[in-house]
């Protein structure tokens, strides 16, 4: 089946990048930090040992790329699951609660999103200092948004369905219906859009970091390479190129594994 | 005889890696001729139409043959025939409609397609449609099921087709607007001259329009014949099983007793405009209530206030012994084990990720009844209750059959011991073996266990034969009530006499 074959092709590109991400760095001698006096700003190749390059003051491109690319998948899947927690609890209880309760549920969320995210974010960073938590709770605070609408939405759909009526008029309360039937008949629904959480998690952290709001140095994440490598375009691009097709390949993955399992549920639920 | 616009020969269809669907379908159609398809669901008739217009999946195997008009009907002549000498008709009007484009617009530009322009209000006079001016500037969700489906065939006719295929059209319609579509199709048959290839599973319907029958089963033809040979001498023994089980008998006695239901000026509403109105009426303890009525008449709103699973107001209702409404937490809980609901649709009765134990334990776990093992051997009491082998517990409702996930659905109404059923066109959904098997049940746990029932219903066959007394709606109002025998054979109001005439039971 076609969509079988997106699902593999999803699945592996996605593997490959996280596996790259978690052993590639001990691969090569040089840490991240260290710096190479001997070579600096060197093009890519194999004779000297470093693979990808290095940077204006001879760190390493290859390592690096490949310890950013950890730091963003983690602070990614963090605030995706942050998002998908919040997300699934508010949007569920809304919509399986329904009348006037999922109305006012949903114009507090409404209010929420007209706030300028970003704006509140970067004064959060500001005021609390730049942590790794605060960072991951603030963009999962953005994705769960999105998330709890749409699973508002799927919630009043199975709410009127002829079997959550029916455990409703064999005396099941609101706890029971949310923890038995519309929660758990979510989570294919939930775990699609996890997929699309995540790589726009990812975006907006390498967005926060490339304007230097993200992790302290010496952590370094995607978005803080790209600030890197946009100085040194002139004089050796790859430091930005590097980095810049991690990420690409990345968010592709996810793309292609949200469409891939979108389709998945589409047929098992036809 | 002339020779047959249509016929087909040795017709054998296959899905991709699945078993054949049809074997050795043969069967011809004359011009002006209505040929009905008869069968269950799963014989292989959608997939004859399907066939017929090349809407087959990619992969599946094919083999026979199939002549129109004298030649054959391969790939390049259906595409070509499509939508000109051959059009066709669904169940679902609603879907196939464009719901943002005015009626108006979507069959004009049908008719332009077939170089017919400015013909539209001509078009669904045609159909029926008197008022066309104003259903012209309508959109599809304005209409009634009746007039969508007839606004298809006016679409259908566009191209002036020599073939129309009606696949299920009445299926989803209650029996006064299928009675109109099917006068229509009938007039459009004589007037146009018309061949029909009328695909249905309804035997009433296919009394009432076809002159041959071809009666399929499992993928082959069981028996073919004209209607009045096929009606009176059944000629193959699943022609006869279907036969009797569209003979459901006659009603039962009135019950007398004391009274379990009691509803009086009864209000509801229904997507904010009121669907119930000065609703009143007794139930004797034991008794059978049918509701019936035209859609829309508020049949389903009444079963969903009985359950307190919407509000309504009344001047009195007494449901088993208490007014829900005024019931509150634990009270209305302990209430709620006395009556029960069972719902039309099987596809989603069942939680799709319980099993059948898990779904028959939920209302044993929702009021702490007994332990696991007291839990499990209750599950097996109900799965028999409802003959249903116990061997089902363990799976789940992807692998039953929709009568299979009814009668679970029964069975888990029946858990907590309930004196009311409610059942809300709770055989509709069945093909007519299945529902036959089901009123059966209902009417012997009514027996065993003294239930009240209270079956809401637009099949009044199926109301005649399970209950003592019925109850008319329209529009909200009740028109009509008393013991079902009396009703049946003297309607006294004119909906009443509408609703038995288009379901063949009007008095003689």
């Amino acid at each position: 089946m076609a969509g079988d074959r997106r699902l593999r092709v999803a699945v592996g590109l996605f593997v490959l990048l996280a596996a790259a991400s978690l052993v590639g760095p001990w691969l090569r001698p040089f840490d991240a930090w260290h710096t190479d006096w001997a070579q600096l700003q060197i093009a890519p190749g194999l004779a000297h040992g470093h693979w990808l390059g290095s940077d204006a003051i001879g760190r390493d491109v290859f390592v690096r790329t490949l310890l950013a690319g950890r730091v963003s998948l983690l602070l990614g899947f963090g605030a995706g699951l942050v998002a998908l927690l919040f997300g699934l609890a508010y949007g569920a209880l809304a919509g399986t609660l329904g009348g006037g309760a999922e109305r006012a549920m949903m114009r507090a969320l409404d209010v929420v999103s007209a706030l300028p995210f970003l704006l509140i974010v970067v004064l959060l960073l500001t005021l609390f200092g730049r942590s790794a938590v605060l960072l991951v709770l603030a963009v999962g605070a953005y994705a769960c948004i999105d998330l709890a609408r749409m699973l508002r939405a799927e919630a009043a759909r199975l709410r009127v369905l002829p079997f959550v009526q029916a455990a409703r008029a064999l005396g099941a309360g609101p706890w029971w219906l949310l923890t038995r039937h519309i929660g758990p008949n979510q989570l294919g629904f939930a775990f699609v859009y996890l997929s699309l959480a995540v790589p726009q998690a990812i975006l907006v952290e390498s967005f926060l970091s490339f304007l230097g709001l993200g992790l302290d140095e010496p952590s370094v994440s995607l978005g803080g390479l790209l600030a890197e490598g946009v100085q040194e375009l002139e004089d050796a691009p790859w430091v930005l190129l590097a980095p810049a097709t991690f990420l690409a390949l990345l968010l592709i993955a996810f793309t292609l594994l949200g469409d891939a399992l979108r389709a998945r549920l589409a047929v098992r639920s036809a | 005889m002339n020779a047959p616009l249509l016929s087909a020969h040795a017709l054998r269809i296959g899905y991709r890696d699945g078993p054949d669907v049809l074997h050795e379908v043969g069967f011809d159609l004359a011009a002006g001729e209505c040929l009905a398809v008869l069968g269950e669901s799963g014989s292989g008739k959608s997939t004859i139409a399907r066939a017929l217009i090349g809407l087959l999946p990619k992969g599946t195997r094919c083999a026979g043959e199939l002549r129109f008009d004298g030649a054959p009907l391969d790939a390049a002549r259906i595409a070509a025939c499509r939508g000109r000498d051959i059009a066709m008709v669904f169940q679902d009007a609603a879907a196939s409609l464009h719901p943002l484009r005015r009626i108006g617009a979507q069959l004009d530009e049908a008719l332009r397609r077939a170089g017919n322009a400015c013909a539209v209000v001509a078009a669904l006079r045609e159909v029926g449609l008197d008022d066309a001016p104003v259903l012209a500037a309508r959109y599809p969700h304005e209409l009634s099921g009746g007039q969508r489906q007839r606004v298809m065939i006016a679409l259908a006719l566009a191209s002036s087709p020599r073939l129309l295929i009606a696949d299920e059209v009445t299926a989803a319609l209650d029996p006064l607007a299928a009675a109109g579509v099917l006068d229509l199709l009938d007039r459009l048959r004589r007037e146009r001259g018309l061949s029909l290839l009328f695909i249905s599973h309804d035997l009433h319907a296919v009394r009432r329009i076809a002159d041959r029958v071809l009666l399929l089963r499992a993928g082959r033809v069981d028996a073919s014949a004209d209607r009045e040979t096929f009606f009176a001498a059944a000629p193959s023994e699943a022609a006869r099983d279907l036969l009797a089980a569209a003979r459901r008998g006659e009603a039962p006695p009135a019950v007398i007793g004391e009274p379990i239901l009691q509803v009086v000026a009864l209000q509801a509403d229904y997507a904010r405009r009121p669907a119930l109105r000065e609703v009143s009426f007794v139930l004797p303890r034991g008794a059978a209530l049918g509701v019936v009525g035209a859609s829309g008449s508020g049949k389903s709103t009444l079963a969903r206030v009985l359950l307190a699973l919407q509000r309504g107001h009344a001047q009195t209702l007494r449901v088993a012994g208490a007014d829900p409404f005024l019931l509150t937490g634990s009270a209305r809980k302990a209430w709620r084990r006395r009556v029960q609901i069972v719902f039309q649709d099987p596809g989603s009765a069942l939680d799709p990720r319980f099993s059948v134990a898990d779904s028959l334990r939920e209302p044993l776990r929702l009021h702490g009844l007994g332990d696991v093992a007291a839990q499990r051997a209750t599950v097996g009491e109900l799965l028999a209750a409802v003959r249903l082998d116990v061997a089902l517990a363990d799976r789940r409702p992807h692998a039953l059959s929709g009568g299979q996930k009814q009668r679970v659905a029964i069975a888990r109404a029946l858990a907590l011991d309930p004196e009311v059923l409610v059942c809300d066109e709770a055989v509709s959904a069945l093909d007519l073996s299945v529902q036959a098997g089901i009123l059966d049940l209902l009417r012997d746990l009514q027996r065993s266990r003294g239930l009240s029932l209270v079956f809401v219903s637009h099949d009044l066959e199926a109301v005649r034969a399970l209950c003592d007394r019925v109850l008319v709606l329209e529009g909200g109002r009740v028109v009509e009530q008393g013991d079902t025998r009396s009703v049946f054979a003297h309607p006294q109001h004119a909906h009443t006499r509408a609703l038995l005439a288009a379901s063949g039971l009007g008095p003689t």
